[in-house]
């Protein structure tokens, strides 16, 4: 019967197709799963290099922080040879002048310390 | 196959052919079943598949016929021999009965360990199976940052770590080898570690104990990881590094007293101790969280194996209300006032009366927060420390009468001394009989004429304006033991005290408190709580402004404004009777208050040490700032509050105004009436 003699050769069609599907299957889930690991690994890799970086961010900010102290900044100021100004100036911006404070007030004492 | 395989076997075969026994220890037919004519093994391999098929391969149907020891052999001596052969053996039915009852006790003990190892312990050693594959990490919380309104940072968190050193594994054979290697080791770590070859050398020989000698502690985390890589890459033991968290505080002992200093815990957490850091501990904190993770076996994580315990809540930031710059001029003016005048201690508080916030907040003596030697120097003396006000007081009793019938022009005949219900009191300084204004009264600061002012005021009224102003009441700072000063209840005033807290004795405030009288005048008799917190950053990154502050209105503007006015008088008075011109700002017109008061001197039991305070806003025409200097025992000749804390007011309200960029106001003294006829 013809029925019969195709018979042998559709299973081993069927066959292939079940062994091709569940050869397909187990690859490309391989395949999947090497990826994920790989990403894993750079996952690992780029975290670790995260760390570092972020500790030399923190590294810096606490240089910048220090720097930027008032107490650094007048040290710094004066080995520059800067001093305080010890009389108040103002630009008047009407006039477009510079004024300064007279040295001495009239009937105010000048004692040491006060510059005004 | 077994059984099967042998021909009696086949012939006695208890069950159907189709079924062969089960396997028994043994796997394949004895030399005497293959003698006995059996199939060889690989045929009765076969047999079994064949088996149910039924037919060919059955051993039984053949092998009857056979020389089987059942055969009906002829000759005698085989039967006996046979015989002999039977009794050895014993039944093959009973054999098989036999060796089933042992493979089946046997693999009921297998089924009963499944059972106990799956069902009853499973939980157990899958938990410990877990343990071994799954790792829990700890994922710390970064402890927020401190910063001021500016945005200076005053205290952050890095990571540092320690270096650890296990004397014992960097050794050779010989002594001779361990010196070289330990010295080979201390060339290596003397660079990055900023130390000399010797002094490493010398700790790797004396360690504290047998294997463990801390060679380097606060080495930063970058340097920590070079250092690890350089011992990696020779393949060196016995240095460990151990990573800390630890709180940095770069501007030193800036705002120190506000900032306060962290311990480190068991947990190896950082924990505040005092100040925002103890006040604000759990914002800065935050939360560490937990993290499992299945790990391969460079440790990186298994996908999709990771699951959150316990999610991290990063530390939350805390910004102040403190400017940096002028934070530094006040403890530089402290420490400088402190030094000249030999006192014992000295607080500046700077606010800004429209807002309340404190834009400075200086002592001395203060400490370095990174390492804290004496915890007594930890104390918050702006906010905590209390002393009688003394004469800047006289301000609050002053405001009660004007806003009671009097004007600054009401007028006293003031004494060098006046008795009241058999108390006598007296000015610091000898004076003929006055005629004074109430405005020439506090100008002057007699305390004779407060004393008159005050019966004027009851003393339920005084009590309440003490009180409206911040004294003897919460200042509401963020900060831990804060003070709310002393101010006894009328009911409980003893003596003198009602005269006496006219000039601000018999009561102690806290120089917040007392820059808070000052502030409230300034800001036309509203007082604003005062505020040291701007706002925070909570742990999802926003900033949150800190609550609005209470407003209360103190003393009607047109009071604030007369007040001002009086107070404008001192700087010109101070100038040209004391020859201490600290209220005169070119280019501004200040108004303020000198006060010196007697302070309880616990050792001699007495009254006589001084507390020196000058308090003044400035422009006063819309004062902007308010500068409150107190020195508590100044030990030089001179310990009036104008000589001994007014430099410091000038300092620092002169940086102030100019770093504030505050314009001049130029502003004119009132011509207010001193005396009276």
């Amino acid at each position: 019967m013809p029925g019969q003699r195709h018979a042998p050769q559709t299973r081993t069609r069927f066959v292939f197709l079940v062994v091709g599907l569940l050869g397909g299957g187990l690859l490309s889930l391989l395949m999947i799963n090497t990826i994920l690991a790989t990403g894993a690994f750079q996952i690992t890799a780029l975290q670790q290099g995260n760390v570092t970086l972020a500790q030399r961010e923190q590294a810096l900010q606490a240089q910048v922080a220090s720097q930027e102290s008032p107490a650094s900044l007048a040290q710094r100021a004066a080995t520059l040879g800067m001093q305080v100004q010890p009389r108040l100036h103002f630009l008047n911006l009407k006039k477009g002048r510079l004024e300064s404070e007279p040295n001495h007030v009239p009937g105010i004492p000048t004692v040491p310390g006060y510059t005004p | 196959m077994t059984a099967p395989g042998g021909g009696k076997a086949g012939r006695n075969r208890p069950r159907g052919p189709g079924r062969p026994p089960r396997a028994s220890g043994q796997r394949r037919p004895g030399p005497r079943a293959r003698e006995a004519g059996g199939p060889d093994p690989a045929e009765a391999g076969g047999s079994r598949r064949a088996d149910p098929g039924g037919g060919a391969s059955r051993p039984g149907g053949r092998r009857p016929a056979g020389n089987g020891p059942g055969g009906r052999g002829p000759a005698r001596r085989v039967a006996l021999q046979r015989q002999r052969q039977r009794l050895r053996r014993a039944s093959p039915a009973r054999r098989l009965h036999a060796s089933l009852l042992c493979v089946g006790f046997a693999l009921s003990l297998i089924a009963g360990r499944l059972v106990q190892l799956q069902g009853l312990e499973g939980a157990a050693y899958s938990k410990q199976a877990a343990m071994y594959k799954l790792q829990v990490i700890q994922v710390p919380a970064e402890r927020g940052s401190i910063t001021t309104a500016d945005g200076t940072i005053l205290a952050m968190t890095v990571q540092e770590d320690k270096v650890i050193a296990d004397p014992p594994q960097i050794a050779g054979g010989t002594a001779q080898a361990t010196m070289t290697a330990r010295q080979k080791m201390a060339a290596l770590l003397a660079g990055p570690l900023h130390m000399t070859q010797a002094a490493i050398l010398a700790k790797l020989y004396h360690p504290s104990s047998t294997n463990f000698v801390v060679v380097a502690q606060g080495v930063p985390a970058l340097t920590g990881n070079r250092i690890q890589a350089m011992l990696t890459a020779r393949d060196l033991a016995g240095i460990t590094l151990q990573p800390t968290y630890v709180r940095s505080y770069p501007g030193a002992d800036l705002a120190a007293g506000v900032v306060g200093f962290t311990t480190t815990n068991t947990n190896l957490d950082l924990v505040g101790q005092a100040g925002i850091e103890q006040s604000f501990n759990s914002l800065l904190a935050g939360r560490d969280g937990q993290e499992q993770v299945e790990t391969g076996i460079t440790g990186q994580p298994i996908p999709f194996a990771s699951q959150k315990i316990r999610p991290v809540v990063p530390g939350g930031d805390v910004r102040l209300t403190i400017l940096s710059t002028l934070q530094w001029e006040a403890q530089q003016a402290c420490a400088e006032r402190v030094r000249v005048t030999h006192a014992d201690s000295c607080t500046i508080v700077v606010e800004q009366p429209s807002t309340g916030r404190i834009l400075a907040m200086a002592q001395y003596p203060t400490f370095q927060p990174s390492h804290v030697t004496s915890l007594a120097d930890t104390i918050d003396l702006p906010a905590s420390g209390i002393f009688p006000p003394g004469s800047t007081a006289k301000v609050i009793t002053a405001a009660a009468a004007l806003e009671h019938g009097e004007t600054p022009r009401t007028a006293y005949n003031v004494p060098e001394q006046i008795t009241v219900n058999g108390f006598s009191f007296h000015d610091a300084e000898s004076h003929p009989t006055e005629r004074l204004t109430l405005a020439g009264i506090v100008a002057h600061s007699s305390n004779v004429g407060m004393v008159q002012v005050a019966q004027h005021v009851r003393p339920q009224v005084q009590y309440d304006y003490y009180r409206k102003f911040g004294v003897g009441v919460p200042t509401g700072l963020p900060l831990p033991n804060t003070s709310q000063g002393q101010l006894p209840p009328p009911s409980k005033w003893w003596g003198d005290e009602r005269y006496t807290l006219a000039f601000g004795q018999g009561v102690a405030a806290t120089a917040v408190q007392m820059a808070g009288v000052y502030a409230t005048i300034a800001n036309h008799g509203v007082r604003v709580s005062p505020s040291i917190v701007a706002g925070t950053t909570g742990p999802g990154g926003r900033y949150t402004p800190a609550p609005a502050p209470h407003r209360l209105r103190v003393l009607q503007p047109s009071t604030a404004a007369e007040l001002i006015g009086i107070l404008q008088q001192v700087p010109y008075l101070d100038a040209t009777i004391a020859y201490q011109p600290w209220g005169e700002i070119p280019g501004y017109s200040v108004a303020s208050k000198t006060g010196t008061a007697q302070v309880w001197d616990p050792k001699a039991q007495c009254l006589c040490q001084y507390g020196s305070s000058y308090i003044g806003m400035a422009p006063a025409s819309n004062p902007k700032l308010v500068v409150a200097v107190n020195i508590q025992n100044p030990k030089g000749a001179d310990y009036y509050g104008n000589y001994v804390a007014g430099p410091a007011f000038y300092q620092v309200m002169k940086f102030a105004l100019a770093s504030l960029k505050i314009p001049p106001d130029h502003g004119k003294r009132p011509d207010v009436p001193l005396t009276a006829r």
